[in-house]
């Protein structure tokens, strides 16, 4: 039958999305390209009665609950008043109270240290884990699988597990410590405020390198086989090759990558929550976890709102940062392509 | 030494004991690493494993000495009916997002030189890059007006943020792919846009549609967030939040081969995901954007 043959076509030219196109930021790319693929001489079919769920879910989920937001960072709001809805306004009250709040200022220097702290780590780990298992072997594949692990494993299971292996001087580094003549000093880990802090990033750090791992893996895969038989031809060692190729081929992946990372680390809540609950004294207060105990912990709604603000606006600058940056640089890719155009992929196939 | 002359291998020729060093090194790394990326879960299986009088012997035990599944029987005892909870809420996110999805993702098909479509894919967009948190403050209030709370619709609801953005983003990226030749056969043919919807653009966007799919059910089986802020009822309360109470507020009293047990478990649709479904979970992956 036809339309088997044509979903087998179909199929094909996308069940390796890291080969068929380059990496990733491309394809959220195609969500910006209004038109990419429309044929002159095509009837129009009514799209709307289609949108209209979409549409309903955007206003229900997405429009109005960040309107409420707004409304509730600009006024006083707290248990007995937060679901009537009737709100005095606030003015820049709950903003300027902020530096005031116990958790702010640690929350700041957290916040830093546990974007670099974990950022950096899983970028490099997960590049090189990419590099290095960008060739087949039996014993790779398995390990390209049990790479993803700790990437979808629910956060309360991973957790728990941190909980457990770091929760007391029981057991895994009693031992350790003992191993090596420190038997009489294990610490508590987590009521100590700088090795709280540490695990915290460690566990961060942990789960995001599968992700950072894949990304870039796709990326790699997009790189023509051809381009590294020519560095080595040419006599380019590794490095140059990591250099001239690899890294500026892959800068959008890259620059994808890093500005996925900052925004899940802003976003981190589950695990904090279980492990520190932001303590001890504040020692892992990250903005997620402070906005949800000013809310839910101590029903100053308002405050937790304003915090989640303060995240946005900050995610909104690096995200059109990202946009800028790639921007500018797809255009530079398209003038080139007017002198030298690339067979698209269907006629290729052709 | 010199570049003009043609080294078809290289650097590695140049050295060979510098290359078999080099090699070395690197697979050690890889291994340490590797040890590293899988300990925690070693640890979490060998722990389910043991007994609570074990799991505080010194020095620890890498192995259990006595293997047992009373942990886990007693886990599952506790967890099952969070279990069934979690399933329901899982399997009602994936509907919900399956429906959103590809109906949006045929309509920005259809809609893709109109000013809407850009505008709904700008919002889609948007949503992806939204951290969760913010929605979480809000929407208490929105579902306690919905009288939504403490229900199945409400985590529901909530837990679609995490999987409609990025499902209307895999499902349209695959559907534009399909090639234009086919719908505009059936549109002579007389097919009504519902039509080919059904008949050609849910069959060939199968795997984009199994993609979602997964991510949906992955990240409403795994959150803590919107479970443990909308869900306080004994009755709809989901797994991930019963082992979270497990763990309690004093330390000293949990029994952690239970917790453990009931965090393997738990974590079995994941390893699942990894063995069986990776291919899915690529193709998600490098879709772009996810929330991780």
């Amino acid at each position: 039958m036809a339309s088997k043959l044509l979903r087998e076509e179909a199929r094909s030219g996308s069940q390796d999305p890291g080969r068929a196109r380059p990496a990733g930021a491309q394809r959220v790319g195609a969500l910006l390209r209004p038109g990419a693929f429309r044929r002159p001489g095509t009837r129009r079919s009514r799209a709307w009665p289609y949108l209209v769920p979409i549409v309903v879910w955007l206003l229900l989920m997405f429009g109005y609950p960040i309107l409420e937001t707004i409304r509730m960072a600009f006024s006083y709001v707290n248990s007995t008043n937060f679901t009537t809805g009737g709100w005095h306004f606030a003015g820049f009250q709950n903003f300027r109270t902020l530096p005031t709040l116990q958790g702010f200022q640690p929350m700041l220097r957290n916040t830093g240290l546990f974007l670099v702290g974990s950022i950096v780590p899983q970028f490099v780990i997960g590049g090189l884990l990419a590099v290095a298992l960008n060739t087949t072997s039996r014993t790779r594949r398995w390990a390209r699988s049990l790479v993803l692990l700790p990437w979808l494993f629910p956060p309360v299971a991973t957790a728990t597990v941190f909980l457990w292996m770091f929760s007391s001087p029981s057991g895994l580094f009693d031992s350790l410590y003992k191993s090596v003549g420190l038997g009489h000093q294990v610490p508590y880990f987590l009521q100590t405020g700088n090795d709280a802090l540490l695990v915290v990033i460690i566990l961060n750090i942990w789960i995001g390198i599968p992700f950072n791992y894949l990304v870039i893996q796709s990326g790699l895969q997009s790189i023509p086989g051809d381009l590294h038989d020519a560095a080595l031809i040419d006599g380019a060692g590794w490095l140059k090759e990591l250099t001239r190729i690899t890294i500026p081929l892959l800068r959008e992946t890259l620059l994808t990558v890093l500005m996925l990372g900052i925004l899940g680390t802003m976003n981190v809540f589950a695990f904090v929550w279980i492990l520190t609950m932001g303590g001890p004294a504040n020692a892992t207060m990250l903005p997620g976890v402070l906005a949800y105990s000013q809310a839910f912990v101590n029903f100053n709604y308002g405050q937790g709102a304003a915090i989640i603000i303060g995240v946005v606006v900050v995610l909104l600058c690096v995200a059109g940062m990202y946009l800028v940056v790639t921007r500018s640089q797809t255009r530079n890719e398209r003038r080139a392509r007017i002198y030298r155009p690339a067979k698209t992929a269907r006629e290729a196939r052709a | 030494m010199t570049t003009q002359s043609v080294r078809l291998n290289g650097p590695v020729v140049r050295n060979r004991w510098l290359a078999a060093t080099r090699r070395l090194i690197a697979r050690t790394l890889l291994l340490v690493t590797m040890f590293c990326l899988l300990f925690p879960v070693y640890w979490l299986i060998q722990s389910a494993l043991s007994t609570n009088l074990e799991l505080f012997h010194s020095p620890a035990y890498f192995f259990p000495p006595h293997p047992t599944l009373a942990g886990l029987r007693d886990a599952w005892q506790i967890i099952s009916a969070g279990l069934w909870h979690s399933l329901i809420i899982s399997a009602g996110t994936v509907l919900l997002s399956l429906f959103l999805a590809i109906t949006a993702g045929y309509g920005l098909l259809l809609a893709r030189a109109q000013r809407v479509g850009g505008l709904v894919r700008v919002l889609v967009l948007f949503g992806l890059v939204f951290p969760t948190i913010t929605f979480v403050i809000p929407l208490d209030k929105i579902l306690y007006t919905l009288h939504m709370l403490d229900t199945y619709q409400g985590v529901i609801l909530a837990d679609s943020l995490y999987s409609v953005p990025l499902g209307v983003l895999i499902i349209y990226t695959y559907m534009i792919s399909i090639p234009h030749e086919l719908v505009e056969a059936a549109q002579v043919d007389g097919a009504s846009s519902l039509r080919v919807l059904w008949s050609i653009a849910i069959p060939i966007a199968r795997p984009a549609i199994a993609t979602a799919a997964i991510f949906a059910f992955l990240s409403a089986w795994g959150d803590f967030l919107f479970a443990e802020t909308f869900a306080s009822n004994n009755n709809i309360l989901p797994a991930s939040i019963s082992i979270y109470n497990l763990t309690g507020l004093t330390m000293q009293n949990v029994n952690w081969p239970e917790v453990m047990a009931g965090s393997l478990i738990l974590g079995v649709p994941a390893v699942a995901a990894v063995a069986f479904a990776q291919r899915y979970i690529r193709a998600g992956i490098s879709a772009g954007a996810l929330k991780s």
